[in-house]
């Protein structure tokens, strides 16, 4: 009996160890395979390191600053977490929203530059980088900013309360990372939101009139957005537009690489950022 | 016999102990092959990168017209019932990222294919811009002549701006004001009813970025906009063209004079034409450019338009010029238009070898490997 007992006792342990070497071993070859890297957005903390709850492999930086002084940051912070990957991993880059921005601009520059300056940080992401998913990115800026950089009195109480104008997150026409570069050279699947419901749907009222006559949007012509976000900035289109429905098309900012990869009608805005699955989706 | 019955049952205790120890034990690591938010996975030694393999399918969430067919929605089911969340799939994206990859692997780094639009003049090209008041009555049309403005010596430049102002789709005289971003008031001159122009000459503009805050109100409604402008010292001006065609390599090139105003690094940035539509561009960095006059000779290479058997007359449309710093910041934003013509060429002029791309080779080589 005792032998039995004991006998028992061992193999649960052996079968639990080899449990565990097994998981251990495919776990450890695993994640050499890939090397996803996330980027948040606009934040109103200057470090948003709860940005995506605990996901791993977060770049945090100050999001209060314009594109070109906040990207370097950006860049070695991405570099830093490809330091965690395997040297011929993939690279998958996961902005969101304004972090989308600066992704492309720092990918654009290092596209655009990769023989005249081979060692810059710009051009190693570029050349590492395989494959991008942009949350909702902000290539336009959205009309929200507008009004937080609308005037001198406005500025300063927002400034007060601890939002600052960002004019690269405006929809400026010299600011918007789409004057900055034009080609990311990397695929870049475009994941957008057009759910209206945050603050009872006020904003999303604000900028669903943006661009939109008045006689149009009493016939009930809508420009679409995610509350945030209007869907032309999300999509990457070329030129600021209206965009009536969901499946609206557009020329792309960076037509041969970027496309129309999934929209949701269920996640807001910052809805989705603390799903794990959502934010590592892929096809 | 009293001890020998009180060890047993410390043994039988102490054996329950381990087995339910173990049991435990096995629970967790049957668990962690199934969540990777499990208790040891997240004692990994890549810490940073957990499970990143088990990604889900964008197949795997339903799209909008899908999911409101169902009873429940995906935002249901994974806050509510993690267990039923969609099951993770093999990766696929990869042979799309591949396919595109593919079709620039023969191209070198600095060319870009391009769609319908050219995004210089997207850039360059000011559109009118429409602004509604609160209450949806009145309407500002901002129409500005450039968005970059550059200033060249001894020629005088002008920045204009067109507004028009409609009350219920009339055209109404409003009060209107213009400040800049450090408050400083222009003045608007009325042309005619609705119709009212901003006029700014070379000694009122200096480089930098103005933001011009316009306000126009009517009876009791009020509506505001802005536009923004970039004024920059000219970079370079255009002094002849030399020559264009095919190389003896058989890439088309376009070779061209310019004057530039300072030493420095240049990132150049040339669209091409095919029949009135945009097809390419191309880049090319000068470093250590000195002051005076230069030339400039953009190539396109030729196996782009080999392969895909494009003949005809080409036009290097217009160039950006900018000038760049060792921390690749770009400053200046000068748009040239050149309308540059070749003689007719047809697609077997071109080159037909292929260029091997090498960092393009090694990006497919990763995603295929996997």
């Amino acid at each position: 009996m005792k032998a039995i007992k004991y006998l028992y006792l061992t193999t649960l342990l052996l079968l639990s160890t080899l449990s565990f070497a097994k998981d251990w071993q495919s776990k450890s070859s695993d994640e050499y395979a890939r090397c996803d890297i996330l980027i948040h957005g606009f934040s109103f903390k200057k470090d948003s390191d709860q940005y995506f709850g605990d996901l791993p492999n977060q770049v945090i930086w100050d999001s209060s600053e314009e594109i070109e002084v906040a990207a370097p940051t950006v860049a070695q912070g991405i570099l830093e977490k490809m330091e965690n990957c395997a040297h011929d991993a993939p690279v998958t880059l996961r902005p969101h929203s304004y972090g989308a921005a600066v992704v492309h601009f720092i990918l654009g520059k290092g596209n655009l530059f990769q023989d005249a300056f081979p060692d810059h940080p710009y051009v190693l992401i570029y050349k590492r980088t395989t494959e991008v998913y942009a949350f909702t990115g902000a290539y336009h800026g959205t009309p929200l900013m507008d009004v937080v950089c609308a005037n001198r009195f406005t500025r300063a109480i927002i400034e007060l309360l601890g939002t600052s104008c960002v004019k690269g997150l405006s929809t400026s026409e010299i600011d918007n990372v789409g004057t900055k570069v034009t080609s990311a050279g990397i695929p870049t699947y475009l994941i957008y939101s057009t759910k209206r419901e945050a603050y009872l749907g006020t904003t999303g009222l604000l900028l669903a009139k943006h661009m939109v006559s008045f006689k149009d949007f009493r016939k009930g012509l809508r420009n679409q957005n995610d509350d945030t976000l209007p869907l032309y900035a999300a999509k990457g289109c070329a030129v600021k537009q209206i965009m009536e429905s969901p499946d609206a098309q557009c020329e792309k900012l960076d037509p041969y690489f970027m496309e129309d990869f999934y929209h949701t009608n269920e996640y807001g805005h910052l809805e989705f950022r603390k799903i794990r699955e959502f934010m590592y989706m892929t096809k | 016999m009293k001890q020998s019955k009180a060890k047993k049952k410390i043994s039988l205790i102490s054996s329950a102990l381990v087995m339910g120890v173990s049991l435990v034990f096995c629970f967790i690591f049957i668990k962690s092959e199934n969540s990777s938010l499990s208790f040891f996975s997240s004692r990994e030694i890549n810490f940073n990168q957990f499970d990143q393999n088990q990604v889900i399918s964008r197949e795997s969430f339903p799209k909008n017209n899908q999911t409101s067919d169902r009873n429940t929605s995906l935002k249901d089911q994974l806050h509510s019932n993690p267990s039923r969340l969609p099951a993770a799939e093999p990766s696929h994206t990869e042979s799309r990222s591949v396919k595109k990859y593919k079709k620039v692997v023969n191209l070198p780094p600095n060319f870009i294919p391009l769609g319908k639009r050219d995004p210089l003049t997207d850039k360059y090209s000011p559109r009118t811009k429409t602004a509604l008041g609160e209450d949806e009555s009145l309407s500002l049309n901002l129409l500005p002549s450039h968005y970059f403005l550059n200033l060249e010596r001894n020629k005088e430049e002008t920045y204009r701006v067109s507004l028009r102002t409609q009350y219920k789709d009339r055209p109404v005289d409003v009060r209107l004001s213009v400040h800049d971003q450090l408050g400083k008031p222009y003045p608007i001159r009325k042309v005619r009813p609705g119709l009212y122009k901003m006029t700014l000459n070379s000694s009122e503009l200096t480089p930098g970025k103005k933001y011009f805050e316009f306000q126009a109100r009517y009876k009791n409604s009020e509506v505001w906009s802005r536009l923004s402008l970039e004024v920059n010292q000219s970079l370079v001006r255009h002094l002849r063209p030399i020559d264009q065609g095919l190389n003896a390599q058989g890439n088309l090139f376009f070779n061209h004079e310019f004057l530039f105003h300072q030493e420095g690094t240049y990132l150049i940035e040339g669209i091409l034409y095919h029949e009135n539509s945009p097809i390419a561009q191309v880049s090319k960095v000068l470093k250590n450019v000195p002051q005076g006059p230069s030339q400039l000779n953009l190539q396109f290479h030729g196996y782009f338009f080999s392969q895909k058997k494009i003949s005809g007359h080409f036009q290097l449309k217009s160039l950006q010029v900018r000038k760049v710093d060792d921390a690749l910041k770009t400053f200046g934003n000068q748009w040239i238009e050149l309308n540059s013509e070749t003689s007719y060429l047809s697609w077997q002029q071109f080159n037909s070898r292929a260029y091997e791309n090498e960092i393009i080779r090694n990006k497919i080589e990763r995603l295929t490997q996997r």
